[in-house]
C-alpha cells in the first residue's frame, strides 16, 4: 500500500527525465542490452507507460545529449535516485545503473560511492530538489 | 559544504578529436595544369597519349587519396557517425526484442498455469475457490436423492390433509382414512377441477416458503433471522389450522349431545392434533434444510465452473496478447535485419576507401586545361588542331564515364575495399 502512495508520487518531470535518461542509455556502449531490458521494466514497475517506453524502443528520435550545467546533471540524478528508491529498496543493479549515469555524467570515479550514496539517502528522506540544489551551491 | 562539492566535482571535459585536414595549396591546382600543359607539348597532343596520361593522373591521386589517413578519417566521418546512429536503433530493437520473448514466455507459463489449475480445481477446489467442499457434486447429488422422496411425502401429505381438513365429509368416510386419505386427489377431482386444483397446489405454498428461507439465509443479518422466525410460525400456524379442522371434523363427528364444544384445549389434548402438525411441520423444516444445503452445494459446483470459465477467458486474452506480440516480434526482428545490414555495409565502407571524386574532378579539369592550351599552342593548323582538341574530347569524356565520375552531384565514391 504504501509502495502504490509512492509510486503515484512520481512525477511527469520525473518521468519525462527518466526517458531522456533511458534515451542516453542507448546511446551509451556501457549499458547493454540486458541493463536496457533491465531499467524498461524498472520504469514499467513505476508506472511509466509501456507506449512511451515503446516510443523510444521502436522509433528513431534523436539521441539524447548528456545536460550541459551542474545543477541540471543533479536534477536528472537525483530524479533517477528517487524513482529508485519509489518501490522502498535499492537493489545492486540499480546502483549499477545509478553510478553508470553519475560517469556518463561526469562525476569523477573516486567519489561514485559517496555521490550515489547521497543521492540515495536523500531520496529516501524525500528532500527537495531545490534544497539539495541549495547545498551544491 | 567543501566536501559536498568535492564529491560533485566533474572532469575535465576530453579533448575533441578534430579532423583536420590540411589546406591545399592552391599551387596543386597550377601543378595539375603545369603538368597538363607539359605532357600535351611533349606527346603534341595525341589523343592516345592522352588517355594514358588521364589514366596515370587518376590513379595516382587516388592512390594519393588512399594513403592520407587524415583525408579518409574526414570522408568518412558521416558514415562512422551513421553507424553509430544505426548501432543506437539495433540496440533499441534488441532491447525491444529481448523484451517481447520475455513477455511472449511469461504468457505461455501463465498459460500452462491456467491449464493446469483448471485440471487441479476438480480435485482440490479449495485450494482455488473459498468456501468450497471438497466433493460438492458428490454431496449435491445425496442431498437431491433425499429431496425428491420427500418433496413427493410433501405433496401426498398435504394433498391429503388440506382435502380433509377442507372438504371431507366425514359422515360417509372411514375414520382410520381421517387425517390421510389414498383416494383424497381422485375424490377432489370427483367434486370439481377447481377442488382438485386447490389441494394439489397447496403444497407448492409450503416449498416456497422453503424456498425463500434458502433466500432469507443468504444474507447473514438479524432481519433475514427475523423473516425466517415470521416464516415457520406462519407455517408451523398453518399446519396447525389443518390440524384443527381435521381434529374438529373427527370430534364433531363422534361427539355425544353431552360432548362440550370442540375447542383448542380439546385440539391441544389430541394425539392426533399433534401427529398432524408433527408429520406436515417437522418434514416441511427437513425438506427446507435439506433443500438449502443442495442449493448451497450447487453453488460450490457453480463457482467451481465459474473459476474454470474464468481461467478460459484468461488463457484467451493471452492467447491473443502472445499472438499480438509475436507479429511486434516478427516486425522488430525484421528491423534488426536490416539494421545490421546496414551496419554491415557501412563497416565495409569504414573499412574501405572513399574517393573525392569533386576535388579529383577540380583536378582533372585543371590537367584537362593544360592539355587543350598546349594543344592551341602548338598547333597554328585550325583543322589539325580542332581533330585533336575534339578527339581528345572524346577521350575525356570516355575516362570520365569510365570511372563513373559524371555525377557532379555525389561526394565521395565509395569502395568497400582497401586499395592496396
Amino acid at each position: 500500500m504504501l509502495n502504490i502512495k509512492k509510486m503515484n508520487e512520481i512525477t511527469t518531470e520525473l518521468k519525462s527525465h527518466f526517458l531522456r535518461l533511458y534515451e542516453m542509455a542507448f546511446a551509451d556502449n556501457d549499458f547493454d542490452v540486458l541493463e536496457t531490458q533491465m531499467l524498461y521494466k524498472f520504469a514499467e514497475e513505476r508506472n511509466i507507460s509501456k507506449q512511451e517506453l515503446d516510443n523510444i524502443l521502436l522509433s528513431s528520435q534523436q539521441e539524447s545529449l548528456v545536460p550541459e550545467s551542474l545543477e541540471l546533471k543533479v536534477e536528472y540524478l537525483y530524479d533517477l535516485a528517487v524513482m529508485i528508491w519509489a518501490d522502498g529498496k535499492v537493489t545492486e543493479d540499480e546502483m549499477i545503473t545509478l553510478k553508470k549515469y553519475c560517469l556518463k555524467f561526469g562525476f569523477l570515479e573516486e567519489n561514485l560511492e559517496e555521490l550515489t550514496s547521497f543521492l540515495i539517502e536523500n531520496a529516501k528522506k524525500h528532500t527537495p530538489k531545490t534544497t539539495l540544489l541549495k547545498q551544491l551551491t | 559544504m567543501e566536501a559536498l562539492k568535492k564529491i560533485f566535482t566533474t572532469r575535465e571535459k576530453d579533448p575533441v578529436e578534430e579532423v583536420v585536414v590540411k589546406e591545399e595549396k592552391k599551387d596543386v591546382k597550377l601543378t595539375f595544369f603545369e603538368s597538363g600543359y607539359g605532357s600535351s607539348k611533349q606527346a603534341s597532343g595525341n589523343h592516345k597519349v592522352f588517355r594514358a596520361c588521364l589514366n596515370d593522373v587518376y590513379m595516382d591521386y587516388k592512390r594519393k587519396c588512399a594513403e592520407d589517413e587524415e583525408l579518409q578519417k574526414k570522408l568518412k566521418q558521416p558514415h562512422i557517425q551513421e553507424k553509430g546512429r544505426e548501432g543506437i536503433e539495433l540496440k533499441k530493437r534488441q532491447t525491444a526484442k529481448a523484451i517481447l520473448e520475455e513477455s511472449i514466455k511469461t504468457d505461455e507459463e501463465k498459460i500452462e498455469e491456467c491449464e493446469h489449475q483448471i485440471v487441479e480445481v476438480r480435485e482440490n477446489p479449495e485450494k482455488y475457490v473459498e468456501e468450497v467442499d471438497k466433493k460438492p457434486k458428490a454431496q449435491f447429488y445425496l442431498g437431491l436423492i433425499v429431496l425428491i422422496p420427500i418433496t413427493f411425502y410433501l405433496l401426498v401429505f398435504y394433498i391429503s390433509a388440506s382435502f380433509s381438513a377442507f372438504f371431507k365429509d366425514f359422515e360417509n368416510s372411514e375414520l382410520s382414512a381421517a387425517i390421510f386419505d389414498g383416494k383424497s386427489f381422485s375424490k377432489a377431482l370427483e367434486h370439481g377441477v377447481l377442488e382438485a386444483v386447490f389441494i394439489a397446489t397447496i403444497p407448492f405454498a409450503f416449498m416456497g416458503l422453503g424456498y425463500l428461507i434458502h433466500m432469507f439465509q443468504k444474507h447473514k443479518n438479524w432481519l433475514s433471522y427475523v423473516k425466517i422466525g415470521a416464516l415457520f410460525i406462519i407455517t408451523f400456524i398453518f399446519d396447525a389450522i389443518l390440524a384443527y379442522q381435521i381434529e374438529m371434523k373427527i370430534y364433531d363427528y363422534n361427539k355425544t349431545p353431552d360432548s362440550r364444544e370442540f375447542d383448542l384445549s380439546i385440539a391441544f389434548s389430541k394425539v392426533e392434533f399433534w401427529g398432524i402438525i408433527f408429520a406436515g411441520f417437522v418434514v416441511y423444516i427437513i425438506w427446507g434444510l435439506v433443500f438449502d444445503f443442495i442449493m448451497k452445494e450447487y453453488e460450490n459446483i457453480d463457482k467451481i465452473k465459474a473459476f474454470i470459465r474464468s481461467k478460459r477467458e484468461t488463457i484467451v486474452n493471452l492467447q491473443k496478447s502472445i499472438a499480438e506480440a509475436i507479429e511486434k516480434l516478427n516486425g522488430v526482428k525484421e528491423e534488426i535485419s536490416g539494421i545490421e545490414a546496414r551496419i554491415a555495409n557501412l563497416q565495409r565502407t569504414i573499412d574501405g576507401f572513399v574517393f573525392p571524386n569533386k576535388r579529383y574532378l577540380t583536378y582533372h579539369a585543371e590537367y584537362v586545361k593544360g592539355w587543350y592550351l598546349a594543344i592551341t599552342d602548338n598547333f597554328l593548323d585550325l583543322k589539325r588542331r580542332d581533330e585533336l582538341l575534339s578527339k581528345c574530347d572524346e577521350v575525356e569524356k570516355e575516362h570520365l564515364t569510365k570511372y563513373d565520375l559524371t555525377d557532379e552531384n555525389t561526394e565521395g565514391i565509395i569502395y568497400k575495399s582497401q586499395l592496396k
